[in-house]
């Protein structure tokens, strides 16, 4: 195999007469957090969705980790390690944070006959985990709802490691986010390169991608429009690539993002 | 202590304190005697187990107006099959029937996505033409008294109790530890607290609001059941109201009709409430019937507290 974790080869996908994807070829490596960037309409979370098997591809091929994937669902996915944190619906509120946290995966203990939750494990392990992503003074206990946005995302990017996922797919994780709660993720997802974890990261505020990403790919209506290392392009290039067009790109040696 | 103030049963728990305070009071001591503390717990046994099972239902983000039909269909089924078959037969038939209830409310709600309230409201409504159907207006009583039916029922010894407050601990202990130790509890709360999330994390959340529906179901009916065995005779109208009456003991008892949030021990207080509402007002020398004027606003009163305790849980 070429040794990536994602190869996404000549998607195409319509919903009645609109051509949501028209041909693209995208991948992921090992380890490479993969910046996927375009216009509100331009196709990300639709090939996103195409690779977790919320949408059969029309036309095109899909291998994960050298085999080839048809999922058929998000949860097929998830099983074999691509986790989706969502934008906007990311966690049960009246949940509390231990059970939020292992919510679909509860570890259990048998008891008797029964297998029970392993109550002592869920808050010790997500303790632990809360402390690491910088939530320390709350209590596993506490309710989901009294996080922040930030501290949600965080979570469920905290979650996806401890789950071992080879790919974490990040859906405008800094939408609606402040500042502040917005570099407490940007520094997250930068840790997950010590994991070895892909990450494709989807926004359309480049200067937040340009932070973590070691590639950038372009989407515009449907197509690809443009796949770049870090050091090829500047923020500033590939705004001018996504507003005025492919060809105007510059070369324009600005300092590198 | 602020761990204590954020569980779902605690403005329930204050309030039952101060109804048995009062009652004690008004009724010269009489509340706290051992008959009366029999009946009340006789009533909260058959109510209980229809709370319980709403309780879990409602947690996950769905209701069913049908159990006050269900209980009373099951109670006048039980009759009537006694009266041909051997008792025990005739339970594990009306179960079966009930299961049957549960199951096309689930799935008429979740496969037409049509909210749960409007189907629940149609069987309701189904069966008690059924009822009246059935009975054409009379009641009906058991010819016999089985050693089975004694077993639903029946008092324990010579005493006031009866065992069917046994029955209602044994579901408690079983339903208590399904909601907060078994990783169905788990998806139940989520289900109810937010079905995309719980459905994007794995939860079965259309398998989980079926399984609900179907408990809900044959708890009711085994509240009818206990019921009839109790009073003997089953009238037409038996049963009718408590749809109502159990989701506001839920209520009261900090379980949120909007879902995600509650607990079968907090629930069950409220239908303690409620229980001892009634035979208290009765004791103090009201009018029986007021004790449902005092339901409502008791009701309103337990709602405005725990949406205020919800929003300390999220705000903080």
């Amino acid at each position: 195999m070429t040794g990536r974790l994602v190869e996404m080869r000549g998607i195409r996908k319509s919903f009645g007469h609109v051509e949501a994807l028209r041909g693209v070829d995208f991948d992921v490596g090992y380890g490479e957090i993969v910046g996927l960037i375009g216009d509100n309409g331009a196709g990300k979370s639709t090939l996103v969705k195409v690779l977790t098997g919320v949408y059969p591809p029309d036309e095109g091929e899909i291998f994960f980790d050298g085999k080839r994937v048809s999922f058929s669902s998000p949860a097929d996915a998830r099983a074999e390690g691509i986790e989706t944190v969502y934008q906007g619906y990311g966690v049960a509120e009246l949940l509390n944070i231990a059970r939020n946290f292992f919510l679909g995966r509860e570890p259990v203990k048998k008891f008797c006959v029964f297998k029970l939750l392993d109550h002592q494990k869920m808050f010790r392990e997500c303790s632990r985990i809360l402390s690491e992503i910088g939530i320390s003074v709350r209590s596993p206990l506490e309710p989901t709802g009294v996080l922040s946005g930030g501290e949600r995302q965080a979570i469920n990017i905290g979650r996806a490691m401890y789950f071992k996922a080879k790919l974490i797919i990040l859906d405008e994780p800094t939408n609606a986010l402040s500042v502040k709660e917005t570099e407490h993720v940007l520094q997250f997802i930068e840790r997950t390169r010590q994991t070895g974890t892909s990450v494709i990261f989807i926004t359309h505020n480049i200067y937040h991608v340009c932070r973590v990403a070691d590639r950038f790919v372009l989407l515009e209506r449907g197509k690809k429009i443009g796949d770049y290392r870090k050091d090829e392009v500047t923020p500033e290039d590939i705004i001018r690539i996504l507003t005025v067009g492919k060809s105007e790109k510059s070369r324009t040696q600005n300092e590198e993002c | 202590m602020h761990r204590f103030i954020k569980r779902p049963e605690t403005g329930a728990l204050f309030s039952f304190i101060v109804v048995v305070a009062v009652f004690t009071v008004l009724s010269g001591g009489k509340f706290l005697r051992v008959g009366n503390i029999a009946s009340i717990l006789a009533m909260l046994a058959e109510r209980g187990l229809a709370v319980i099972g709403i309780t879990l239902l409602m947690i996950s983000g769905e209701i069913d107006l049908s159990i006050s039909s269900v209980y009373g269909s099951s109670a006048l089924f039980f009759v009537v099959l006694s009266e041909q078959l051997p008792p025990l037969t005739a339970f594990l038939l009306v179960v079966l029937f009930a299961a049957m209830v549960g199951l096309l409310n689930g799935t008429v709600t979740t496969k037409f996505e049509v909210p749960s309230i409007i189907v629940t409201l149609g069987t309701m409504f189904f069966l008690r033409g059924v009822i009246y159907f059935t009975t054409k207006g009379f009641t009906r009583s058991f010819r016999s008294q089985d050693y089975f039916i004694h077993l639903l029922s029946g008092r324990i010894g010579g005493s006031d109790f009866r065992f069917s407050i046994f029955w209602l601990i044994v579901a408690t202990l079983l339903f208590f530890t399904l909601l907060e130790h078994h990783p169905y509890g788990n998806h139940v709360l989520a289900t109810g607290s937010n079905r995309e999330v719980a459905r994007v994390m794995g939860v079965k959340v259309d398998r989980v609001r079926m399984i609900n529906f179907l408990i809900c179901s044959i708890m009711a009916s085994l509240g009818g059941m206990l019921s009839a065995a109790r009073f003997g005779t089953v009238a037409a109208t038996h049963g009718e109201g408590i749809e109502l009456e159990t989701i506001a003991s839920a209520v009261i008892g900090g379980t949120l009709l909007s879902g995600g949030y509650g607990s079968i021990q907090g629930s069950l207080i409220g239908a303690l409430l409620v229980s001892s509402l009634r035979s208290g007002l009765l004791l103090s020398g009201a009018p029986a019937y007021w004790y449902i004027a005092f339901m409502g606003v008791i009701l309103v009163v337990a709602a405005v507290i725990n949406m205020g305790l919800v929003r300390k849980v999220l705000v903080r």
